[in-house]
C-alpha cells in the first residue's frame, strides 16, 4: 500500500464533499450518469472516495468500489449500503488488485487517474484484470492541448499536486498505453473533463490524438 | 440550472477580475519598464484568480471555475499592470478594467467550450 498517497487522501476527505458534494455534481452529474448507464456484469469501481457518485449507478447491478484512502471507504460504506444493488467498498491501491487476471466485464473509474501515482502502471493493473472484450469507462479531468489552459493546468498542478490531483495528466494517452483500445472521448468541460470509454481485445487501432 | 450557473460563472469573472486589476494596481508603481510590470502583474492577478476559485469551487465545481478565473486574473492583472507603469491608475478605473478583462475571459471560455463540448471522437459504431 502506498501509505504517502493513502495519507494525502486520508487528510482530503475531511472535507471532500464539501468541496465536491455540491458545484461538481451539478456540473458533471448527468454526464455520469449518462457513462454509468452501460453498467453490467461484474464491475469494478476505482477510487470510490466518499461514495458521490454511488447515486449515479444504475440499480440492481454487481459493483466492489475500492480506494486507497481508509478515511476515504468509511465515508463511503452508508453510501454503498444504501444502493439498491449489490456494493462492496473496500481499501486497496490499484498497483496491489488482489483479484485474479479477467476478472471483471467492466471497470469504471470517477476523477481517479488525476492521482494514481504511476497512472500507466495503475491502468494496466486494470487492463489485467478486465476481461478481453471487457469495457472501462472513465470519467476523468485531463490536461488540456490548447493554450492558454494547458499554461493554466500546468502552473495549477504546481500547487494542486501537494494536496491532491494533479491536472495536467495526457490520460487518453496513458489508456493507449497500458494497452487499451479507445473507442470514444466525449467533451463536457473544453477538452479538460471528457467521459473515455475505452477496451480491452483487438478491435480498431484509434488513431494518435491529444491528451 | 445551466442559466443560474452561467449567471454565477459571469458575476466571478467580472469580480475577480475587478480584484485582480485592483491587486496589479496596487503593486505596480508608476514608472516601471512596462514588461517587468506585466511579467510581476500577472502572477499577482493569477493568485487573485485562484483565490477565488478556491473561494467558490464548493458552490460552483472545479474546473469551470479555476480555469476562467485563472485566466481572467493573468489578463486583468497584465493589463492593469502595464497600464499602472505607465501612469497612476485610479481606483475605479482599475476595477472597471479588470472587470472588463474578467468579461473577455469568460466570453473567451465560453465561446471556446461551445465548440469543443460534446465534440466526440468515436472509432467504433
Amino acid at each position: 500500500m502506498d501509505q504517502l498517497t493513502a495519507s494525502k487522501w486520508d487528510r482530503a476527505a475531511k472535507s471532500f464533499d464539501l468541496m465536491n458534494g455540491v458545484g461538481s455534481e451539478l456540473r458533471w452529474g448527468a454526464a455520469k450518469k449518462n457513462l454509468f448507464a452501460d453498467m453490467q456484469g461484474r464491475i469494478l469501481f476505482l477510487a470510490v472516495g466518499t461514495g458521490l457518485d454511488i447515486q449515479y449507478f444504475p440499480p440492481g447491478q454487481q459493483i466492489i468500489g475500492i480506494d486507497i484512502s481508509g478515511e476515504m471507504i468509511a465515508r463511503a460504506t452508508p453510501r454503498a449500503e444504501a444502493y439498491p444493488g449489490k456494493m462492496q467498498v473496500t481499501q486497496m491501491d490499484v498497483h496491489e488488485l488482489p483479484y485474479p487476471d479477467a476478472h471483471f466485464d467492466q471497470i469504471y473509474t470517477s476523477c481517479t487517474f488525476c492521482s494514481v501515482p504511476e497512472p500507466v502502471k495503475g491502468l494496466q493493473a486494470l487492463h489485467r484484470v478486465l476481461k478481453p472484450g471487457g469495457t472501462l469507462g472513465m470519467f476523468e479531468h485531463t490536461g488540456s492541448g490548447l493554450f492558454p489552459f494547458n499554461l493554466m493546468l500546468h502552473l495549477m498542478t504546481s500547487l494542486s499536486r501537494a494536496l491532491g490531483p494533479e491536472m495536467n495528466r495526457p490520460t487518453v494517452v496513458n489508456v493507449q498505453q497500458a494497452g487499451f483500445e479507445v473507442t470514444s472521448i466525449t467533451n463536457h468541460y473544453l477538452d479538460v473533463v471528457r467521459s473515455i470509454r475505452a477496451v480491452k481485445g483487438a478491435l480498431i487501432s484509434p488513431p494518435q490524438h491529444g491528451s | 440550472m445551466r442559466l443560474l450557473l452561467f449567471a454565477a460563472d459571469l458575476l466571478a469573472n467580472l469580480l475577480f477580475g475587478a480584484l485582480a486589476g485592483l491587486a496589479a494596481s496596487a503593486v505596480i508603481p508608476d514608472g516601471w519598464n512596462m514588461f517587468v510590470a506585466m511579467v510581476v502583474a500577472m502572477p499577482v492577478g493569477m493568485l487573485v484568480g485562484l483565490i477565488g476559485s478556491l473561494l467558490l469551487l464548493p458552490l460552483l465545481g472545479a474546473m469551470e471555475v479555476m480555469l476562467p478565473l485563472m485566466l481572467t486574473g493573468m489578463v486583468a492583472g497584465m493589463a492593469v499592470g502595464m497600464m499602472a507603469a505607465m501612469h497612476p491608475v485610479a481606483l475605479q478605473q482599475s476595477l472597471q478594467i479588470g472587470a472588463l478583462f474578467g468579461l473577455v475571459s469568460f466570453g473567451f471560455c465560453f465561446l471556446a467550450n461551445l465548440l469543443l463540448q460534446g465534440q466526440s471522437k468515436s472509432w467504433i459504431n
